[in-house]
């Protein structure tokens, strides 16, 4: 019995491990666990030569160069994981062209190009200001436009901005940066127009502003209509019980 | 402009020539672990042909990664773990083919003069009892039979505790003890 509890310190102890003194006691006692720990102290003597024999072996010469040559195969090479300067300096200048090409103000001739086009080549016009558009605007609702300034948009309002004014053609693609045309009724075109000349020659008074919308008036003038509601009827329901169902015979 | 130009007309030389030496780093870094990760694939696959292949694809696989192993320590530890699992593996797969073929019906192999010899039997016996500890044991005991590898070494390479390695250590040799004594008696009786 004593044997048997002492088996694994006695292993442990062949190990290398410290032997406790019940387990010291009982080894000056017993012979048959001193000839284990000899045995045991004596096999793991031989298992250790044998692993440093068999683990003492060397690589052949070229391991390293076939090594790196089946890397390079198998295309694993070592990355670099940093970019060197002149890289970064080509970056940089491409991405600054890039950024001026993206901000130039677009030419003006894409819209202009249209007004005519007929087989004249496009040339360079000055950017459709707000201005050109509101006269442009200011002309058309005084009925001076020909035929062939026909706006196309309906026949209530004007669409003022850059346009094919060619009947046959369509309009022509904006760029991004030209801002879309305004569309406002003619009435309306014509008292901006008069605003913005009593604004040139500073003639513009106060008094010719109308008066600010305060949030009472603008409460008084909305209107809530009356809310109908038809009578609401709920369905009658009967609520019929039925016999629990048969079971099924087989 | 012109200078820019010329800067970028040299850069293709300036790559090829970092590639270069990065690789003749990478080299050298082989070089240096190359014994050891074929003597931990070979402490588990006993096949030197076997332990060579595996330690090449270790070395395949951290020549990639190697601008972030460049410290020698870190490589080293790094090919250890990733050869020791990669044996590991091939090891087990290894295993399972055997049992498949001996489930077969086919003989297990035949034995040869060398196998016959009292040497080889008692080799064969003493690598037996290694295989059969835990993975955890089995690797602390092939590294630290490994010439030159201390308990901090060991630490290191495994990236674990150095108390761990020593409990492991003695957890290792005394079940070590054990089974050799019973694969011994085993064998006596045969």
């Amino acid at each position: 019995m004593s044997c048997k509890r002492f088996g694994p310190a006695i292993a442990a102890h062949a190990g290398g491990a410290a032997l406790e003194p019940a387990a010291e006691r009982h080894l000056g006692e017993c012979a048959a666990c001193r000839q284990l720990l000899d045995t045991q102290a004596r096999l793991l003597a031989e298992l250790d030569a044998e692993l440093g024999r068999s683990l003492s072996i060397d690589v052949c010469p070229d391991f390293a160069a076939r090594v790196v040559r089946g890397a390079r195969d198998a295309g694993a090479a070592p990355a670099r994981h940093w970019i060197p300067m002149p890289v970064w300096a080509g970056l940089g200048l491409a991405a600054a062209i890039v950024l001026a090409v993206w901000i130039r103000p677009a030419p003006v001739g894409d819209a202009g190009q249209a007004v005519d086009a007929g087989s004249r080549p496009a040339a360079p016009a000055p950017a459709p200001t707000e201005d050109v558009r509101l006269k442009a605007e200011a002309t058309h609702t005084q009925g001076g436009l020909t035929q062939a300034q026909e706006p196309a948009v309906g026949p209530g309002s004007t669409a003022v901005g850059p346009r094919s004014l060619d009947p046959g053609r369509p309009a022509a693609r904006r760029t991004p940066n030209v801002e879309p045309p305004v569309i406002v009724e003619p009435a309306r075109a014509l008292a901006i127009e008069r605003l913005r000349e009593l604004m040139t020659q500073g003639r513009l008074d106060e008094k010719m502003l109308p008066a600010p919308v305060t949030p009472e008036a603008a409460l008084a003038e909305l209107t809530i209509a009356p809310l109908e509601i038809a009578e609401i009827r709920v369905p009658d329901v009967e609520i019929v019980s039925r016999p629990p169902a048969a079971p099924q015979r087989q | 402009m012109s200078e820019m130009n010329e800067a970028a007309g040299h850069l293709p030389g300036l790559l090829v020539s970092l590639d270069a030496s990065l690789e003749r780093e990478f080299e050298q870094a082989v070089r240096d672990s190359a014994s050891l990760a074929v003597r931990v694939a070979f402490g588990v696959l006993r096949r030197r042909e076997d332990a060579e292949e595996v330690a090449q694809e270790s070395f395949t696989r951290a020549c990639p990664k190697f601008r972030d192993l460049r410290a020698p320590e870190q490589f080293r530890a790094w090919i250890v773990r990733v050869t020791w699992r990669l044996a590991i593996d091939r090891w087990r797969a290894e295993r399972r083919r055997e049992a498949r073929e001996r489930h077969a019906g086919e003989e297990p192999g035949q034995r040869t003069v060398e196998d016959d010899a009292v040497a080889a039997e008692r080799s064969a016996l003493l690598w037996k009892a290694v295989d059969d500890l835990p993975e955890k044991l089995r690797a602390v005991i092939i590294l630290s039979a490994l010439q030159g590898h201390d308990v901090r070494e060991v630490a290191h390479l495994l990236g674990i505790p150095e108390g761990t390695v020593k409990s492991r250590l003695f957890l290792a040799r005394a079940a070590l003890a054990e089974r050799l004594t019973c694969l011994a008696n085993d064998s006596g009786r045969r």
